[in-house]
């Protein structure tokens, strides 16, 4: 029982993720492979004020994600300089750099050793404290997050987003600025990540920079490649299919010491097929040049 | 007699190579401008420069009293220039209607923080976009596909669907890159059809590019002819139609 709310409070930490990044992937039309690294920022900014600074748990996650999305804003500058693969490219190197400065400015993060003994929330004098409480409290986010998150992809922003996917020059010469609008989208989907940094921090109560590598980063653009991106259904499929299958692998009863890398090389193999038969992903409206 | 765009002697060049040079040419208010002239004459180079998808060299472009020269290309249009592009550049995945829809949010509320969430005004705003854009989807012939995707259109719809666009935006003054080419004859008389009401009834200026001499001959009322990179002649249809050098220049007659 514990098993399964723990894969719901995962599945509730991820949907905010891959929501926020098909903002970034299947409305505007760039792949990043840096939406980790916000991930990441957004939760040892609120950890580090949280523990460090003494913030009231609401307002170190406000701070959070703030800060999330004036670095993204920043790394955004740079990096929509360029479209396609570099820009790829440039979010594949700000993922590095983050990850750099995570594990070797020990003062700050304390590096590899990571943060322990993240306080748990603590709602109405209650401690969330049991899977049960963390999957309600997981529920909470994203019935606030993605109702947010949904607004913007039917927003005349999202729209304007499409149109720039499809044709960048066509809609610039309708009087739509590409820079100020992929930059709103870019900072706008890191914010959201930091959320569910936050919240991955005081579910686990420990933080290292491991969690935030670019393989987490390939794997949370894997959600959207595999499920689809561009609407609501894609990010979905793709979270619920890529935390759950192998744990269903789990079950096939692979011998021990090869399910590890057995599972990643199905896990390897679905995608190879998946692009062959479905490159748009499962339930995709876009498809990645 | 007004000039909506005046060029001044505009230049652009590639590397070493001037595409442009020495362009002076004006298009007058509230009529049909055709440049024409052979393949590499300079004219979609010409109307790229205009309309800020490439910064002219040398050389200053006003239009309407303001001076527009190397203005980014979303800033031009919002100044009233619309653009049609030789490969059309629809939006492929979006449906007819939201490939309109979209080229009338810039102007009310691309902009605000309202824009995001999208507040009770701006889903009343967009119903009311909806509802111009149908109008104008209707206008050019496209009422029986509005719900289809783009793409799936064919290529002389295309063009009809990249017009409308044009006109539901309202934009003042239009720079058509070979609206004609590609599409059936019957296409053709729909298309310039079009095009001649919108400067007859709606007062709409146009710059057009276009190889079909038939349709430049049935709607310019002005025509620069361009010839490697700078203007060789410029006049009234017939006065530039009927030139001898022109005809042997660039028809072969």
């Amino acid at each position: 029982m514990n098993y399964a709310l723990h894969l719901l409070v995962m599945i509730g930490i991820y949907l905010p993720l891959a929501y926020s990044l098909n903002l970034t992937v299947g409305f505007s039309g760039l792949l990043s492979v840096a939406h980790a690294a916000f991930y990441g920022i957004g939760a040892y900014a609120f950890t580090l004020l949280l523990t460090g600074a003494h913030f009231h748990p609401l307002l170190a996650l406000a701070a959070a994600v703030l800060l999330t999305g004036l670095i993204a804003l920043g790394s955004g500058t740079i990096s929509l300089r360029f479209r396609g693969d570099l820009f790829l490219f440039v979010t594949l190197g700000f993922q590095m750099i983050v990850f750099v400065i995570l594990y070797n400015w020990v003062d700050l993060t304390r590096g590899p050793y990571g943060i322990p003994g993240i306080p748990r929330p603590v709602f109405f004098g209650t401690v969330v404290r049991t899977p049960m409480q963390y999957a309600g409290l997981a529920v909470v986010m994203n019935a606030i997050l993605l109702p947010m998150i949904f607004a913007l992809y039917r927003s005349p922003f999202g729209k304007t987003l499409k149109a720039l996917r499809e044709n960048e020059t066509a809609a610039a010469a309708l009087g739509i600025n590409p820079k100020r609008l992929f930059l709103q989208a870019f900072a706008l989907s890191a914010a959201f990540a930091a959320v569910s940094g936050a919240f991955y921090a005081s579910y686990v109560t420990y933080i290292d920079p491991t969690s935030f590598t670019l393989k987490e980063s390939i794997f949370i653009a894997a959600i959207l490649l595999l499920g689809g991106s561009g609407n609501r259904v894609g990010p979905l499929i793709g979270v619920v299919v890529m935390l759950l299958l192998p744990e269903g692998l789990r079950f096939v009863g692979l011998p021990d010491a090869m399910a590890y890398n057995l599972r990643e090389i199905i896990y390897g193999l679905l995608l190879v097929v998946l692009m062959y038969l479905r490159p748009q992903g499962i339930a995709g409206e876009y498809r990645m040049a | 007699m007004s000039n909506s765009l005046i060029l001044k002697d505009v230049g652009k060049r590639f590397g070493d190579f001037w595409v442009l040079r020495g362009v002076r040419v004006s298009v007058p208010t509230g009529k049909i401008t055709a440049f024409i002239g052979p393949n590499g004459a300079g004219k979609t180079t010409l109307l790229h420069v205009i309309a800020g998808t490439l910064k002219p060299d040398e050389g200053s472009i006003r239009f309407e009293e303001t001076d527009i020269t190397g203005m980014p290309s979303y800033d031009v249009a919002r100044m009233g220039i619309g653009r049609q592009f030789q490969d059309v550049r629809i939006f492929g995945g979006l449906s007819v209607l939201d490939n309109v829809v979209v080229g009338l949010i810039p102007h009310a509320c691309q902009d605000s923080w309202r824009a995001w969430f999208g507040s009770r005004k701006t889903r009343q705003t967009l119903e009311r976009h909806q509802e111009t854009a149908l109008h104008w989807i209707e206008h050019v012939g496209l009422a029986d596909d509005w719900h289809r995707n783009a793409r799936e259109l064919s290529f002389g719809q295309q063009k009809l669907l990249s017009l409308a666009r044009l006109f539901a935006c309202g934009f003042n003054f239009l720079l058509l890159d070979e609206p004609t080419a590609g599409v059936s004859p019957k296409m053709v008389e729909k298309i310039t059809g079009l095009i001649s009401e919108a400067v007859a009834e709606r007062g709409v200026t146009v710059a057009l590019v276009e190889h079909n001499m038939t349709v430049v001959a049935d709607l310019a009322f002005w025509i620069h002819f361009l010839h490697e990179g700078r203007v060789a002649f410029s006049g009234e249809r017939d006065h530039v139609l009927g030139n001898k050098n022109v005809r042997q220049m660039y028809m072969g007659l």
